[in-house]
């Protein structure tokens, strides 16, 4: 214990005497650490921490497996069919989340909420902390209406009146029965949702057969039951079930996997390649520390011939030595903490929205012990070997009286340059990943969606299907879109049910007159979307062919319908689609409900930016109403200076109606981007980190390699050396480093880039252009970190080789 | 010996003055000197009198500063760094007193180096690296390190690599002054025999018997040349 705090005492005694070689060091290894913290720490809450649920792990999600879909919505006839026949769950629940429109006080309120069945609080263990949840089978009633609340809805909304239980509020235009409120922290499934209900369902209704999916399910598995026995099962189930009902569920099946992975399976692979990232910029840093290590041995050497000659062992020097490196690791991770903290904090900002738990991401216990035990680690990576390459000095050489500084051995340079063919190696990797990346977003938010983005301002409204039914949501519309059309700033006023590049809307199968009925699995498909007449108008979709929807396209007048090209040339490729009837749905006696097309609008990127226009198809409103509207308005001045005047609009129609998500349509754009945008900085980011530890890391051992060579150097010029000769000397010793560790980076990179070609749109991992382009931005830079140390070699006077006489 | 009128080094009132914090330090004063081609002249005086000075302005190692410096005719007291690194490539030969070859480098890439930086052709260096290693006694080692070689040894080939550009004239600083009697008397004759076969030498020796090699002795102290004399004809 003794010897530990001698050695304490003298690595801080070191440290404090060299406060440059400890400053840079620190603050490279803080780069490297901070990063490794503050992206576990992101890790930590969203794929780590378990659900704040009892006894998380036991917790599933199942899916309805469908043709081409992983996750499938569930139909619930399906729904009941699992729920009856598995052996392996204690409980399954089914719920499906909407928007609902809040009038109880004084501003109507569009939010988010959920129709639950009556078992889920029991299937999670949750309490409320008031109140009641559900009883069981109330889903079943059909009529149900309790609501359960949020403890933020209760506070913010109801000011945390405790007599609210028991009590009436009006969602939707309908009274529910307020018969809990559930404890601050709790949140199902995700936290934007601030209300239970029981999901109702008329078992005689098509809502509960198997041909429309709109459930999610949840299952709790019993004790004894592993993921792998569930899967099993529900799978065995999900074949009875499509041989039972090929009709409906050919192809389906049923996939099940943990609630924990499942809630964040679209950001997993983003996260775990971010953190091996910034694993590679830890180990350019701790390359960068290991050299200046390196450099400082040299001049240590006669120290350590001293501390041998006076009988310590090689075992104490390395003690020693690794006391002192640990010591500057520490160091690093707590200084890598506080940057940490700044990082989570630019993380949660920057983050697009949809990771769930990313706002959990904090400086806790695990995320310090973490930072801890990645910098004891470093310390002792990145000292263990030039503590090794030190601790066995020639004593009789280096104590001569005359050896005015140590040399350095050639292992020791090798060992040197190694660090800093690795340094490259691994910058270029991230480097060249990143630029994939960059050209990627550029190729993305350079593709046109088919519509106009500029001067669109858009708002959602969901109108409630107890106030707003068939035509009379068409009349609101209709109303609302008036009122608007006066106003001398809007060029077009039009309305939509699903917008392009806000989330996806619903995909319909048709029947084509004259074409013989489809088989399952090969069913005619496109996209529906409800619209206005002035839509197109409004967002700037061109007609190629036929007629825009009018107002005399009405409830009344014959059944008509819009497609776009793709949809054209797919299912009439020869022919002109004008005046054919497809049919999507049945009249009341079973019979297909005809509709002619009579237009033929341009595909726009209806899903994302990265996927072609899909086949579309749109019906007026007046004809087929779905309760989702968005209004798009193509105004002449900046769009969001309207949004008052929407509000204004939709509120002299109907006072208790919200309208929510008001943004332009640059905002929607750039909103579907924003996953990827996420990816691009954070892997410039941290490839930018390593490029500038890789120049400093180069630039060190240069400028080190100079401080060595300044005799042969004033050797070179006393025999006629030009400074063009010595220039070319230094940076061709360093260049020939920078070329192999490029050489290694590319073939690395070539393997390693493969791993995010999931993440690339329309460029080729190995796009040789990007491979090209990185490769010379890194031989630049570090041409610029060899010339600085070259230069100074250059104004090496060549007296020194006289002097040294 | 071959001795011409025109001189091949003419140094007329040159001072050199290192000023170091508040301290002038007058290293020479009033330097007047001719060397002629041919000749073999040799610095003398006691340590810190100037003498290595001396010899790095005659190199152009380093410049007066003050008055004026004339090598083969052309003044050269104010040249370029680029302009005095070319002159002093082709027309001074340098021999070091710990010789000063680079480690790195075998014998033979030793003495190419400085014909490396005039641009000549592989061909020719390999001539020219040749006959000085001949020259010298020691092309049978030109493939080994210079820590390869004992002191004597490594000097010879130091005098290699200066005679090896076939340069106006040799500079030597103390190149017996890391070598034993013996080694130094070698190298002292080597010079000698270059000399004899028309090679203008200038060198720097506190040693009074190895003064007494050169046609003339130039003797300094404290920065001042305080006497010239011919050396003695026993030589």
């Amino acid at each position: 214990m003794r010897v530990l705090a001698q050695d304490l005492k003298f690595g801080i005694r070191t440290l404090v005497e060299n406060p440059v070689f400890t400053l840079v060091s620190v603050l490279a290894l803080a780069i490297g650490v901070g990063a490794n913290s503050a992206i576990f720490s992101v890790i930590d809450a969203v794929l780590l921490r378990p659900l704040p649920y009892y006894e998380s792990h036991r917790l599933v999600k199942i899916w309805e497996r469908q043709p081409q879909l992983a996750r499938g919505s569930v139909a619930f006839a399906n729904f009941r069919d699992w729920k009856d026949q598995n052996h392996v769950f204690e409980e399954v629940a089914a719920y499906q989340t909407g928007d609902y429109n809040l009038t109880s006080g004084d501003e109507p309120e569009q939010i988010q909420g959920v129709a639950v069945s009556s078992n889920l609080f029991t299937l999670l263990h949750a309490q409320p902390s008031s109140g009641n949840t559900f009883l069981p089978g109330q889903e079943n009633q059909g009529s149900s209406s309790d609501v359960i609340l949020s403890h933020d809805l209760w506070a913010n909304r109801f000011g945390s009146d405790p007599s609210l239980i028991g009590k009436a509020i009006n969602i939707d235009n309908k009274n529910y029965v307020v018969v809990g409120v559930m404890p601050d922290k709790f949140y199902f499934p995700g936290k934007q949702f601030q209300l239970w209900l029981p999901l109702s369902i008329n078992p005689n209704s098509p809502m509960a057969g198997r041909g429309m999916h709109y459930l999610q399910a949840i299952g709790r598995l019993k004790p004894e039951v592993s993921l792998e026995q569930a899967k099993a099962e529900m799978d065995a189930i999900g074949g009875r079930l499509e041989q039972q009902y090929p009709r409906d569920n050919s192809g389906h099946g049923v996939n099940v996997f943990s609630l924990q992975e499942d809630s964040a399976a679209g950001i997993r692979s983003s996260l775990l390649m971010i953190q091996f990232v910034v694993g590679f910029v830890l180990l350019i840093a701790c390359a960068n520390v290991a050299n200046l290590l390196l450099a400082r041995a040299t001049a240590r050497q006669k120290e350590i011939a001293l501390r041998s000659a006076l009988g310590a062992s090689r075992t104490r020097i390395v003690r020693q030595l690794l006391t002192e490196s640990i010591l500057l690791s520490l160091l690093g991770g707590t200084l890598g903490l506080a940057l940490a903290a700044i990082g989570i904090r630019l993380l949660v900002t920057l983050s697009p929205g949809g990771i769930p738990r990313i706002e959990e991401s904090a400086l806790n216990g695990s995320v310090v012990a973490f930072t801890f035990l990645t910098a004891l680690a470093t310390g002792i990576v990145f000292g263990l070997a030039p503590a090794l390459q030190i601790s066995k000095p020639d004593i009789n050489e280096l104590l001569k009286a005359g050896s005015a500084r140590g040399s350095t051995s050639a292992a020791s340079n090798r060992l040197r340059k190694l660090f800093v063919v690795i340094e490259v190696a691994l910058s270029l990797v991230l480097l060249i990943g990143a630029g994939l990346m960059i050209k990627s977003f550029v190729k993305l938010v350079s593709v046109s969606p088919g519509f106009n983005v500029e001067n669109i301002l858009t708002g959602s409204i969901t109108l409630p299907n107890s106030k707003y039914k068939g035509s009379q949501r068409a009349v609101f519309l209709q109303q609302v879109l008036e009122r608007l059309q006066t106003d001398p700033r809007v060029i077009a006023a039009g309305a939509v049910s699903h917008l392009p590049l806000a989330g996806n809307g619903p995909s319909f199968n048709f029947d084509i007159q004259g074409r013989p009925a489809t088989i399952p699995g090969q069913e005619f498909k496109a996209q529906l979307r409800a619209t206005s007449p002035d839509y197109f108008r409004a967002i700037g979709i061109p007609l190629l062919e036929g007629r825009q929807l009018t107002v005399q396209d009405s409830s009344s007048s014959p059944n008509v319908v819009i497609i776009n090209d793709v949809m054209a040339q797919r299912y009439w490729p020869n022919e002109s689609a004008l005046d054919k009837e497809i049919s999507i749905d049945k009249d009341d006696k079973g019979s297909p409900i005809w509709r002619r097309i009579i237009g033929v609008v341009r595909g726009v990127r209806h899903t994302s930016l990265e996927l072609q226009p899909e086949a579309q198809m749109y019906t007026p409103y007046t004809q087929f109403s779905m309760p989702y509207i968005t209004l798009v308005l193509h105004t002449k001045t900046a769009a969001l200076d309207l949004t008052a005047d929407v509000r204004h609009a939709v509120s002299a129609v109907d006072r208790d109606q919200p309208i929510s998500n008001t943004r332009t349509m640059e905002q929607v754009v750039s909103e579907s981007t924003a996953p990827r945008r996420f990816n691009m900085v954070l892997l410039s980011l941290f490839a930018g980190s390593a490029l500038f530890l890789a120049s400093i890391g180069i630039y060190g051992v240069i400028s080190y390699l100079v401080t060595q060579r300044t005799r042969e150097i004033g050797i070179r010029s006393a025999l006629g050396a030009r400074r063009f000769d010595i220039l070319k000397l230094v940076i061709s010793q360093g260049m020939a480093l920078a070329l192999i560790g490029a050489g290694i980076g590319l073939a690395a990179s070539f393997a390693l880039t493969r791993t995010v070609s999931s993440l690339l749109f329309s460029v080729s991992t190995t796009d040789p252009l990007i491979f090209l382009e990185v490769t010379g931005l890194l031989l630049g830079v570090a041409l610029l970190a060899c010339y600085l140390p070259a230069r100074r070699a250059t104004k090496v006077n060549p007296m020194i080789a006289l002097r040294c006489e | 010996m071959n001795v011409q009128a025109e001189p091949l080094i003419r140094l007329k009132d040159v001072k050199k003055v290192f000023y170091t914090d508040e301290v002038e330090t007058h290293a020479l004063s009033d330097i007047h000197l001719e060397i002629r081609n041919g000749e073999y002249v040799s610095i003398a005086g006691p340590s810190g009198c100037g003498k290595s000075t001396l010899l790095s302005i005659l190199g152009l190692l380093d410049a007066p500063t003050d008055g004026s410096y004339w090598l083969n005719g052309q003044p050269v007291s104010e040249l370029s760094l680029s302009e005095s690194a070319r002159i002093r490539n082709r027309e001074v030969g340098f021999v070091f007193q710990s010789f000063n070859l680079i480690g790195d480098l075998t014998v033979y890439e030793n003495v190419e180096l400085p014909l490396t930086y005039r641009g000549m052709k592989s061909a020719e260096r390999k001539e020219r690296v040749t006959e000085a290693l001949e020259k010298v006694g020691v092309a049978h080692r030109k493939n080994h390190l210079p820590s390869h070689l004992s002191g004597g040894q490594q000097q010879r080939v130091a005098v290699a690599r200066a005679v090896a550009g076939r340069p106006n004239i040799l500079l030597a600083d103390e190149p017996t002054g890391n070598l034993d009697s013996s080694n130094g008397e070698a190298v002292m004759e080597l010079l000698r025999e270059l000399h004899r076969d028309g090679a203008t030498i200038c060198t720097v020796t506190h040693d009074p018997r190895f003064a007494q090699h050169a046609d003339r002795i130039i003797n300094l102290f404290d920065g001042r040349l305080i006497e010239e004399s011919a050396s003695r004809p026993d030589r």
